[in-house]
């Protein structure tokens, strides 16, 4: 078995297969987690590809001291907040029952869906997961950064760290907030037993 | 108040990342308090949740599109590159010669480097007072200068012809087994063992070095000086290959050139040893090769791009197969040599010149 290491030195020598096996063992990580910050398929998609080429650019600077999964994550994590905080910018406040205006003139009637679950899509789990997404997508980043990469994608605290580039203080900081936030949320919906 | 704090912890405590003491707080609290022990539940559904969340899998064909996107980048990339870089196959061979003079790195193919490395591996293998240095390294850095060197003298004629026929040359011509080693040996000066040689300790922007002349009775005996010297300091000590018969022109005396890297704050304390030892005041001097490292980056640029037209054809002949190694090793090799130009740019070089004092 190739280590990621000596992938990324093969790759570095411009054997293209040897980037080729990085991406595919960590496509499903990346697109995971891609997934979660950016909550669907398509953004997810443009996300963890575009994780991936940032990645081979910037090949020459992963130094081996930290692991390649923890690396992978870091610049997936970066791709996706950058995305979020740009269209946070471009996206200006809406009222909500104003008309929508669009591109060719046109107006549209706004449709806010009413994302609380009734019981029965409890049961049906990706409605519920799509719900939860939707609670995360209410946070402020960093908490839930924290959420995703400790409760979802199950890194560890020192994982956590290498990617936010923080202590482990920080970690388990911010992590409590988050989950307190998250809990919190929950119970006001009554979905936590 | 208390449970507050309490509160603070439960999250850290799911995780199995308080300590003992902590532990103890908190499990003597929860076996008291209704509203944390409450929480705690609370907070492990709240975990529980988000571990059952669908996961998701990227969809297929997601390794083909990087892999695409990828290659269409590079061809891009290099494509507006192009207006000011020709791209015909013989200014390859002309900038590889240029770069090669360049990164010069290591080789100085006239001189005997295996009867040094002999040396320095009887030497290494002496247990007793082994200086704390990369002998190893040293060692095997110097073996393979003389695997290239023997390369050279087998092909050296077929690079001739590539450096002049740069004008409209074969792509072929330039597919020897080294042309960058090759090119190095046939342009580099060969008997300055100077300074001016751009050696390991090049630095993309300024190589600053000092010089120094130690004169010696015995060479052997003062590298074994100056390499102890280097070890206790703790610097790398880099043995450019020299050769104890190279004469000083003025003295007739045999010169032994002996490189150190040493880091910026150290190099007062290794002067001062050096000079103890004997050594000359250093001369000082600096030396820009931002162009050589740029240039390097040039070539490198300018073989990606013969090697992604080939790479990008669906079939490719077995000759085109050879050529594309080919180009691969020359591409690894500058970035290899770059590489050690950033690696050697925040150290300074101290090259002391054993001068051996000629018998009366």
């Amino acid at each position: 078995m190739v280590s990621d290491e000596q992938l990324v030195k093969k790759s570095l020598r411009g054997e293209s297969q040897a980037f080729d096996e990085l991406v595919e063992k960590y496509q499903h990580k990346v697109y995971s987690l891609a997934f979660r910050y950016m909550g669907n398929e398509e953004d997810a998609y443009d996300a963890a590809q575009e994780t991936f080429i940032k990645a081979y650019r910037s090949l020459r600077t992963f130094k081996g001291d930290a692991s390649f999964s923890t690396w992978i994550y870091r610049i997936t994590t970066n791709v996706c907040l950058d995305e979020i905080r740009r269209r946070k910018r471009r996206i200006l406040p809406l009222s909500l029952d104003e008309p929508l205006a669009t591109t060719d003139g046109n107006e549209v009637e706004k449709e806010i869906p009413d994302n609380s679950p009734t019981v029965d899509l409890l049961y049906e789990q990706k409605e519920f997961s799509q719900y939860i997404q939707s609670l995360l997508d209410e946070m402020k980043p960093e908490h839930k950064t924290a959420i995703i990469l400790r409760d979802i994608m199950d890194l560890s605290y020192e994982e956590i760290a290498e990617v936010l580039h923080c202590s482990i203080g920080t970690v388990k900081s911010r992590l409590s907030r988050a989950r307190n936030v998250l809990k919190k949320k929950l119970g006001d919906r009554e979905l936590l037993p | 108040m208390r449970c507050e704090q309490i509160q603070e912890l439960l999250s850290p405590y799911l995780d199995k990342m308080t300590n003992q003491q902590e532990n103890k707080m908190i499990e003597d609290h929860l076996d008291n308090c209704f509203t944390c022990s409450y929480e705690l539940e609370q907070m492990q559904r709240t975990c529980a949740l988000l571990h059952n969340i669908e996961t998701h899998e990227a969809p297929e064909g997601f390794v083909k599109d990087v892999h695409r996107r990828v290659a269409k980048e590079k061809r891009e990339i290099f494509h507006s590159a192009e207006v000011s870089t020709p791209r015909k196959p013989g200014w390859i061979a002309a900038s590889v010669a240029g770069v090669a003079l360049a990164a010069g790195i290591y080789l100085s193919s006239f001189l005997p480097v295996g009867a040094m490395v002999a040396a320095l591996q009887d030497w290494g293998n002496r247990d007793q007072d082994k200086p704390n240095v990369a002998i190893e390294e040293i060692i095997n850095r110097n073996k393979q200068q003389l695997a290239q060197e023997n390369q050279e003298q087998q092909t050296q004629t077929n690079t001739q012809v590539a450096i002049v026929d740069n004008g409209e040359g074969q792509a072929n011509s330039v597919g020897n087994d080294n042309p960058i080693g090759n090119v190095a040996s046939n342009i580099e000066p060969e008997t300055t063992p100077t300074v001016d040689q751009p050696a390991v300790v090049v630095d993309p922007k300024m190589a600053e070095s000092y010089t120094t002349k130690i004169r010696v009775e015995d060479i052997g005996d003062s590298v074994q000086k100056v390499y102890q010297i280097a070890s206790a300091d703790g610097t790398e000590m880099v043995l450019r290959p020299s050769n104890s018969t190279v004469m000083d022109a003025t003295t007739q005396s045999k010169v032994k050139v002996v490189s150190l890297l040493v880091d910026e704050a150290d190099v007062d304390k290794v002067l001062a040893s050096l000079g103890a030892l004997g050594a000359s005041n250093p001369v000082q001097s600096r030396v820009n090769y931002t162009s050589q490292y740029t240039e390097n980056v040039e070539a490198i640029a300018s073989l990606q791009q013969s090697i992604l037209v080939l790479e990008a054809k669906d079939e490719i002949t077995v000759a085109e197969e050879a050529q594309l190694t080919e180009w691969q090793k020359q591409r690894t090799d500058l970035e290899v040599a770059n590489q050690q130009m950033d690696e050697a740019s925040n150290q300074i070089k101290i090259e002391v010149h054993l001068v051996e004092q000629t018998q009366p």
